[in-house]
């Protein structure tokens, strides 16, 4: 009778175990499930940026800023260049002789 | 004690190490279970930052491309300004210095002295004792005349005894000659225009710093 009793407790505590290691194996396939989203959600969002970010969108204000630094900029170049380009036109007549008279001096056999 | 007792005694014992072991089951698979998403959201942090550090190179380059696509194009249209009129001047410069130089061939005795350095400098880099020389309509007529003259102080300046043969086809120059070997095979260009060619190419750099300097 007590033999009896004993295996019968013996069968109801290896079905708990059975059942814990079922559970224990979905709690790890859960946070495998939770771990591959977790990545997939990650990657997708990676690649929406960068794809994002390589078609110029979101940064629409940046590139406003830049062109208009960029604008100012090649104002300031192109002044920069026209005082150059002015002090070589209008170069003073003493400048201009001196030049001439620097290629006659090479021309002109010694 | 009785064999009931004992056996309940078993029981519990058999009872609680059970309860032991799944506890211990369910605390390995939980520990598991947070090691593989705690690695799951490092991996999502790394690539989050990576991502923002190439979005940030990305956005860079993207302004970067509108800044050279505005201050490069002007740069390159204003340097091409610059080397126009630059040139233009280095034109004008050239042009003048000719000028001079043909004013300068009228004055005979002046132009006289420097067609003899001219032949000289030709006949000591050809070599040899006889010559072919051409030079312009205007100079021809007067070689004609003072040909013995040139020949003796070519001979005078050189220290070699010259006979000059003049070509009576006249060459496009300004002043100056062209000096050749009797057989035609050594050929000195030295006529103004020659001259302020060979200068031209030494001398643009010069002239650029002088301009820079103004």
């Amino acid at each position: 009778m007590e033999v009896k009793k004993v295996l019968s407790v013996g069968k109801r505590l290896q079905a708990i175990l059975e059942e814990a290691e079922r559970e224990s194996q979905q709690r790890l396939a859960d946070a495998k499930r939770r771990s591959d989203e977790i990545l997939t959600k990650a990657r997708a969002e990676a690649e929406e940026k960068k794809a994002k970010a390589q078609r110029g969108a979101g940064i629409d204000d940046l590139i406003k800023a830049e062109e208009a630094r960029a604008r100012k900029e090649a104002e300031k170049i192109r002044a920069d260049y026209g005082q150059r380009i002015e002090a070589i036109t209008k170069l003073p007549r003493k400048k201009h002789d001196a030049a001439v008279e620097l290629v006659l001096k090479e021309a002109m056999p010694k | 004690m009785s064999a009931q007792q004992t056996g309940l005694d078993l029981e519990t014992k058999l009872i609680e190490r059970t309860m032991a072991q799944r506890d211990e089951m369910f605390t390995k698979a939980d520990a598991e279970a947070k090691a593989m998403v705690d690695s799951a959201q490092a991996e999502a942090q790394r690539i989050t930052a990576e991502t923002e550090r190439q979005v940030l190179s990305i956005v860079a380059s993207v302004l970067r491309g509108v800044r050279d696509r505005i201050v490069g194009g002007v740069e390159l249209e204003s340097r091409k300004r610059l080397m126009l009129a630059r040139e233009e001047v280095f034109m004008q410069i050239y042009a003048d210095a000719q000028k001079r130089l043909g004013e300068f061939a009228t004055d005979r005795k002046a132009y006289h002295e420097t067609l003899v350095k001219l032949t000289a400098e030709a006949v000591q880099a050809i070599g040899g004792e006889e010559f072919t020389i051409s030079a312009s309509d205007r100079d021809l007529a007067d070689l004609k005349k003072n040909l013995k003259k040139l020949e003796a102080d070519v001979h005078k300046a050189t220290g070699v005894k010259v006979t000059l043969r003049l070509n009576d086809t006249p060459i496009a120059a300004s002043g100056g000659v062209i000096i050749n070997n009797p057989n035609g095979t050594k050929v000195y260009y030295n006529t103004f225009e020659g001259r302020l060619a060979a200068a031209k190419t030494r001398l643009d750099v010069k002239l650029a710093k002088l301009l820079v300097e103004a």
